[in-house]
Parts: structure tokens; C-alpha cells; sequence
């Protein structure tokens, strides 16, 4: 069974539900300070976060690391939602649609740690860090602020952003756990860069006490946290398990107090198989569902033949057997996605909304087989599916399902396998002479699965795409800042893609977030900020 | 004046381990050759039974299984194993004894590949550098050592990143490393041959490089390359497994038991163990089959071993 979007409204009012009622919990129960809390990591490749797009890195110094917003958390958030709060900023003001002002906070002090020693935070800090941001060689994710002309010091405590066009995400990229940390210009002068484990010193509500490579991370808490009282918990190990059954074992044995997989969560695959043994060893677990932003889709070289014809792309869309997908890699839950992931409630337009693009999602070979005719090609045509596997048995699977799929009306695909360094080198950014398969990261905002994938010229548009119409729809959304109406051009842009079909987009999986019953104050949702989520939740052990 | 000597092309040491071995595969009576060869290396004939059942299930793949390697059965996820499936079906509803039948293919191709691509590599590395020796045999012994001081997991790992997974390229990263291996054994048989007198008598009475090693080196040292091959098509077919079992080897949605084992296989061994099971089982046995094939073979072309009872 898909996960359709009445069940998603179900699920997201579990989720509220579950939401209004936890921070009464809360409220009457005194939060405990102290404890250890074990989660399963990843080995970061190293802790620059300017120098890498690695989720490893940007998980493990979310812990330590502050930025100027930050994304609300907590049990009141419902998953998939990002209202925005201040971190160091305590206020700011948009006196026009270019400028921002930031008012820090005031006696922020870095982590009493080499070469900085517990000074405090000046504006200086966060110009600095913005402008590394922007600058420095080799940052993947500076296209998040491009929009950026300058940033200067106004005074020890006030930051002027000043953009080169109105850009209405560019909070949202500042609150974004990809985006700026704000670190210390000492201690990139000491290091020459960030990647070391000893350069981690930020203003976040734990420091790394310990980093053995491939083993673990072990953080204690921040005793400066510019806010009062917070972190409550102690010391959090971090384990690095790289081994699915491993983790499996050590979570049921009761090592984990968060799912084990990314972010917090365990795979349905494996929470069928042992959820009836959890419930017995540890009864106590909580859980949320919510969709996943990670969506895989097919791009394909839509400035040349066949690919060019709008009917062959359409056919290829009505091919896919999107529920069959579901029931065989996601145990039956999964979320149908437009051209944003159905994850994104607020963003992603429904279904019953999508207009005449909402045919192309069904599964009818048979019509696919007239377009494909239509169009030329009534015996199909051969192509090469470039593909890596990401260690993901899901993404093998649901691409031999695809491969099948369309094989079913004509069109005979040879798997292109890669190594994973060479498919990001290649295909991932468009180098490839037929058809890509593959996962996409699971942004928070809409504007970066768009802009980046629909644009022309930008680097991720995999698929080619030269469409004038979506372009400046795309920019007028970057410039609309009624929220309502930047919803209904989303929308806009969502229907016409449908109908395009410039990349066939496959369902997602529904997470299962589960974490362990004396962690309270805790909310699940997606990201990196694990550190953000587990900031201001407390242990009742 | 000058006397004519009469070479001999083919000389003892070769003779004698042709003669023997005619006793045993290659004699009048084969039936009895096989029964003796039966009862005296039991499981040498178990292994040669597996290898001729893999090389049927091989070859005429399309007619033994019920299903074809990618047919996706309606309403048949995860069936145990039944009347109707003999050994279950998989995650995506295929009929796992036809996967497990087609998987034979890429098994036996990589092994028999693999093992003819590093037989002649080792052979020619092997018998030039015994037969010429010198600075040569030192440059060649040299980079051999090098070659060998690697795990070969690294070498081939490296390899199959700058080339890509995919059917070749296995077989071209297996055989390199295979090849590394037997080159050095071939070289110590070639050099104890090389000096041999009849070896001296060919040279003495002028026949050249080419003519000694074609007509009295590589005959001779036909036994060791033998035995050299059988064992390593079981080296190669697990080798193949894991290189598909770290998602390195044959795209699916062919089927590679290694890479059956490691996708799907592992990650429902819980609900559906004969997703693991079975390739498992496929892999141990042809590794099993051709070892035992090999130890067999060795026994019996070996004049060493030959009727020591081993």
C-alpha cells in the first residue's frame, strides 16, 4: 500500500498529537540534567564543514557548532516542518527586500578550548565566517549564498547581510545545518583549515572531548552554552558502525537510544523484522513516522533525442510501476512524490492538485507504448542507465524494478554501474550520454530541490534543461515573499513539471524515527542537526 | 668430422608423467580409468561432479530454470520454499532456483575466464623469466614481490575503481592478481626443467629460445599449470562473490550469488533466510567442487604425489 496523502495528514496529526501532548509531559516533569546518551555515527572524512558536502562531517558539528538561525526543535515541531529561530542571532530585521540586520546575542563565549580560550563572540566572527564561507576553494555548498554581496560588522554585536537580488530562502539557508557554522578566524589561522578534530572549537552546546577514526566520537557538555541551563545531557558517544547487523544487534541489546540510520531512525525493512523483539526488550521506545525527502528519480538528456520529445519522457513515467516499487522495497509504506518530495508538507502540492501532470504518475504501459509510437519509436529504443549503488540495498533493488519496468514497453536499458566517487564526479552532475538513477539529497526547502535541478546552467541540472517557462517562474519565486503566493507559483511550477516529466521521479520511504523512552523533550524530523534536536532534551534514567 | 646426435623431443621426465597419466585418464578402458579414479580420489570424482552439474546449469541455463532471471512473480514475494519454488522466492518476487541457476553462468564464466587470462599471463612471466634468468629474472622476480606484498582485495578494489564494476573488468583485475601468484610457481618448475640435460643437448645442437621452450619447457611444465588453473577457478569464483558481495561486480539485475548473498540476502535474513541461504550454499559448493577437482588432478599429474596414497 502507498502512502497516500490522507494517510500522510494522518500521519502528520499523529505526529501534532503526539506533539500537543508531549510538552505537557514535559512541563510536568523537572527536566534532569546529566547522563550519557549513544547514538550510532559516521566517520566524518574530517570536520571542515567549508570543505565538504559529507552528511558525516555536518552531523558531527552540529553538536559543537553554532550558526546565526537555526531550525526550532523539539517534540512541538511537526517532522518536515523548519520554523526558524535565532541561534546566535537574537533578532533580526529585513529593512528592505536586499538587507538584513542580525542582532547576536551578547556574551556568547567560544568553547574554552585552544587558540581562542573561551573569548567572546563578535560580529567580526560571524563576517569572517561568511566570507571563508563564500571564498574559501573547494566549498559545494556556497551556491546556498550566492545571493550574498556583502557582509559586514555594523557594530560588536550587528551583522548587515546586503544581497545582490531579493532571495526569500536566504533565512532558510542560514538556519540550514549544510550552511555557515560560525567559526573562529584563530583557528583557522593556527590550522590553515578546519579539517582536524583539534580545530572543532565552536559556540555550540557540546564540545568534542574525543574523535578515534572509525571508532567514535565522544562529546561533553558546553558548561559557557549561551543559553542558561542547556545542554541537560552530560557526555553523548557517538559510535561509528559501519556494519548493518552490528547495528541491528547493538540497538536491540539496548546500545542506541536513536535509530541507528540516518537521521535517527531504523529502515522499515529491518523494523519489520525485529520490532516484535524490541517490543519485548525494550518496551519503552517511541516512535514517529514521517515521509522521507529522499526521492530517487531517472534524469535523462532532454537536449537530445529521444529524450527531447516530451511524449517519449511522459512514457517513461507512465512505465514505472510506482506502487509495485512501494510494496517491494518499502515494505508497502511510501509517499508518492511531485517534483517535491511529498516530505516537504508545506511545499510539496498534492496529488488531487497536480492537474493534468497527475496522469503521468499512473501506471499504464499501454499508454506509454502509444507515446513511445507517437513519438517515433514504436519498437522502444536502447539507452545506458548510469547508476552507483550507495551501498543501498533499497536503490538496487528499485532500480532493477525500473530497469524492469521499462524494459516492459520497449525501452532497453544497460546498467552503466560506477564507483561512487567516479558517478558523483560524472553523472551526478549531468556527465552522462543517456539516463542517470539515482537518490537526490533530502534538502529542507523546496527552492533547492528547484532551482538547482530545473535552472538552467546550474550545476545539478542532471537532466539537461532548457525550459524558459519553469526559469522564470523559478526567479519569480525567489522573489515573492508572500508566502501564500510563492506557494501557489510552486505549485505552478510542480504542475507544469508533471507534465514535462524531465526527470521521473520514484516514491519515497516512510522513516520510522525511533528513540528511546527516557530521552524526553526530544523530537524527531529530518536534517543533519542532530545536535540542535538533542539540545534542549533531557534524560530520565 | 662431425657426429649426428639424436635429440629426443619429448624426454622423460615429460614421458613418464604422460605415461602415467594415460593410466589414468586417457587409457583404452576409460570407464575403468574412471571407476579406478573414482574409488581412489572420492571426492575429487564428488568435485568433478559439481563442476560438470555448474557447466550444465551454465550453458543451458534458459532451459533449467523455470523462470528467467528477472521475472518478477505476481503475489509471490518472499515465498518460502515450496512445490512451487523449489528453493523460494526473493524480495521482488523472483523465483530464487532460477536466479541461483543463471547466477552458475557468471561463476563459471569468471572462472574459466579468469584462470585462462591468468594462465597465459603467468605462463609467459613465469617460463621467460625461469628460462632466461639473469638481470632479466631479477627485474621481473622484483616487480612480482611488489605485485604480491599487496592484499590482493586492495589491488583488485583499486582496479575495478579506475575501470568500473562490470564482467571484464572482474575478470581483468582477478586474473592480474591470479597470474602474480602462478607466475612464480611456473618460474621454479621452468627453472628445474631448464636445466635439465636434454634442455642442453637441444641448446647444444642449436635449436633456439623459441624452439627449447616451445618444444621441451612449456610441455613439461603442462602438469603444473594444470592443477594451477583447477585450483584457481575456485580462488576466482570466490573471489567473484565477494567482489559482488562489496557491489563491485556484475550489475544487476543479473544475478551474481556473491551479490545475492550480500543485497537482498543479507538484509531480510531474518524473514526470508533462504535469500542468504541458497547462494551461500551455491558458492561453497562450486568453491568445494573445483578444489577438490584440483586436488585430485594434482595427485594424480603430479609424479611426486602418485602412489604415495594421498
Amino acid at each position: 500500500m502507498n502512502l497516500s496523502r490522507r494517510h500522510l495528514l494522518k500521519l502528520s496529526g499523529a505526529a501534532l498529537a503526539g506533539a500537543s501532548m508531549a510538552p505537557a509531559v514535559a512541563r510536568a516533569q523537572t527536566p534532569k540534567r546529566g547522563g550519557t546518551l549513544a547514538i550510532r555515527t559516521w566517520d566524518p572524512p574530517h570536520f571542515d564543514p567549508f570543505q565538504t558536502i559529507s552528511y558525516k562531517s555536518h552531523i558531527a558539528l552540529s553538536f559543537t557548532h553554532s550558526r546565526l538561525l537555526r531550525h526550532k526543535a523539539g517534540p512541538s515541531v511537526v517532522p518536515g516542518t523548519f520554523p526558524i529561530e535565532g541561534d546566535l542571532a537574537e533578532s533580526w530585521t529585513q529593512p528592505s527586500e536586499t538587507t538584513y540586520v542580525f542582532k547576536l546575542r551578547k556574551g556568547v563565549r567560544w568553547q574554552n578550548k585552544p587558540p581562542v580560550n573561551g573569548r567572546e563572540l563578535t560580529a567580526d566572527d560571524v563576517v569572517f565566517s561568511v566570507n571563508h564561507f563564500l571564498t574559501v576553494q573547494g566549498n559545494a555548498n556556497a551556491y546556498m549564498l550566492k545571493s550574498v554581496d556583502k557582509v559586514e560588522a555594523l557594530d560588536k554585536y550587528t551583522v548587515k547581510f546586503t544581497l545582490k537580488e531579493s532571495f526569500v530562502w536566504f533565512l532558510d539557508m542560514l538556519a540550514n545545518p549544510h550552511a555557515v557554522a560560525i567559526v573562529a578566524r584563530e583557528v583557522v589561522d593556527k590550522h590553515g583549515d578546519l579539517k582536524k578534530w583539534e580545530s572543532v572549537v565552536g559556540t555550540g552546546p557540546w564540545m568534542l572531548d574525543s574523535y578515534r577514526p572509525n571508532v567514535g566520537l565522544a562529546y561533553v557538555r558546553n558548561p559557557n552554552y549561551f543559553q542558561s541551563g542547556l545542554p541537560y545531557i552530560d557526555r553523548i558517544e557517538a559510535t561509528v558502525d559501519e556494519d548493518n547487523a552490528s547495528r541491528m544487534a547493538a540497538f536491540l541489546s539496548g546500545k542506541y537510544d536513536l535509530g541507528w540510520e540516518f537521521p535517527g531512525t531504523i529502515n522499515r525493512v529491518d523494523w519489520v523484522q525485529i520490532k516484535d523483539t524490541l517490543k519485548q526488550k525494550r518496551p519503552k521506545l517511541q516512535t514517529v513516522e514521517f515521509p522521507s525527502p529522499v526521492m530517487s528519480h531517472i534524469s535523462m538528456r532532454t537536449d537530445q533525442k529521444p529524450f527531447s520529445d516530451v511524449r517519449v519522457r511522459q512514457a517513461m513515467s507512465l512505465a514505472i510501476d510506482r506502487k509495485a516499487i512501494i510494496e517491494a522495497v518499502f515494505e508497502g509504506v511510501g509517499a508518492m512524490n511531485p517534483a517535491v518530495p511529498a516530505a516537504l508538507k508545506e511545499w510539496s502540492i498534492p496529488f488531487d492538485k497536480l492537474g493534468d501532470g497527475a496522469k503521468y504518475y499512473r501506471h499504464d504501459p499501454a499508454e506509454a507504448k502509444r507515446l513511445l509510437a507517437a513519438a517515433g519509436y514504436p519498437n522502444g529504443f536502447p539507452g545506458t542507465m548510469c547508476f552507483t549503488t550507495y551501498g543501498s540495498t533499497i536503490l538496487v533493488d528499485s532500480l532493477q524494478l525500473v530497469q524492469k519496468d521499462l524494459k516492459a514497453v520497449g525501452i532497453d536499458v544497460r546498467i552503466d554501474q560506477k564507483e561512487y566517487g567516479a558517478y558523483i564526479a560524472t553523472c551526478f552532475y549531468g556527465k552522462f550520454d543517456s539516463m542517470t538513477y539515482g537518490p537526490q539529497t533530502g534538502f529542507l526547502e523546496p527552492d533547492n530541490f528547484l532551482f538547482g535541478q530545473y535552472y538552467p546552467e546550474e550545476l545539478k541540472n542532471q537532466s539537461h534543461i532548457v525550459d524558459n517557462k519553469v526559469a522564470e517562474m523559478l526567479v519569480r519565486q525567489r522573489r515573492t515573499f508572500d508566502q501564500a503566493k510563492r506557494r501557489e507559483i510552486i505549485y505552478d511550477i510542480q504542475r507544469h513539471l508533471a507534465t514535462q516529466q524531465y526527470y521521473v521521479q520514484m516514491p519515497s520511504g516512510v522513516y520510522i524515527a525511533v528513540w528511546e523512552g527516557a530521552l524526553k523533550n526530544y523530537g524527531p524530523n529530518m536534517g543533519y542537526d542532530y545536535g540542535g534536536r538533542l539540545m534542549a532534551a533531557w534524560l530520565d534514567r | 668430422m662431425s657426429t649426428r646426435v639424436e635429440i629426443p623431443q619429448r624426454v622423460a621426465p615429460a614421458k613418464a608423467a604422460g605415461a602415467r597419466g594415460r593410466a589414468w585418464i586417457g587409457g583404452a578402458d576409460t570407464l575403468r580409468a574412471l571407476g579406478r579414479f573414482v574409488r581412489r580420489k572420492p571426492l575429487g570424482a564428488i568435485g568433478a561432479v559439481i563442476v560438470v552439474v555448474l557447466l550444465v546449469m551454465a550453458v543451458f541455463a534458459e532451459r533449467i530454470a523455470p523462470y528467467s532471471y528477472d521475472e518478477t512473480i505476481r503475489g509471490a514475494r518472499m515465498r518460502a520454499p515450496s512445490a512451487a519454488h523449489w528453493l523460494g522466492t526473493d524480495n521482488l518476487s523472483r523465483d530464487m532456483w532460477s536466479r541461483i541457476v543463471y547466477g552458475a553462468r557468471v561463476s563459471i564464466t569468471v572462472g574459466f575466464a579468469t584462470v585462462g587470462m591468468a594462465v597465459l599471463l603467468a605462463t609467459t612471466v613465469g617460463v621467460s623469466s625461469g628460462y632466461f634468468g639473469g638481470a632479466y629474472d631479477l627485474v621481473v622476480q622484483r616487480v612480482v614481490d611488489a605485485w604480491l606484498s599487496f592484499p590482493y582485495l586492495v589491488i583488485v578494489l583499486s582496479v575495478m575503481a579506475v575501470l568500473g564494476p562490470g564482467l571484464f573488468n572482474v575478470v581483468l583485475s582477478l586474473a592480474i592478481i591470479i597470474a602474480a601468484v602462478n607466475s612464480r610457481v611456473i618460474r621454479g618448475a621452468t627453472i628445474a626443467i631448464a636445466q635439465g640435460t636434454y634442455v642442453e643437448a637441444a641448446r647444444a645442437v642449436g635449436c633456439g629460445h623459441t624452439r627449447i621452450i616451445v618444444r621441451h619447457i612449456l610441455p613439461n611444465v603442462a602438469a603444473t599449470i594444470i592443477i594451477l588453473a583447477t585450483i584457481g577457478l575456485g580462488t576466482a569464483i570466490l573471489a567473484e562473490s565477494a567482489l559482488s558481495f562489496l557491489g563491485f561486480g556484475v550489475p544487476p539485475p543479473y544475478p551474481a550469488w556473491g551479490g545475492m548473498l550480500s543485497g537482498s540476502g543479507r538484509t531480510y535474513m531474518f524473514r526470508a533466510p533462504w535469500m542468504a541461504i541458497w547462494p551461500g550454499v551455491a558458492i561453497s559448493l562450486a568453491v568445494f567442487g573445483f578444489n577438490m577437482l584440483g586436488d585430485a588432478l594434482r595427485d594424480v599429474l603430479d609424479p611426486r604425489l602418485r602412489g604415495s596414497g594421498r
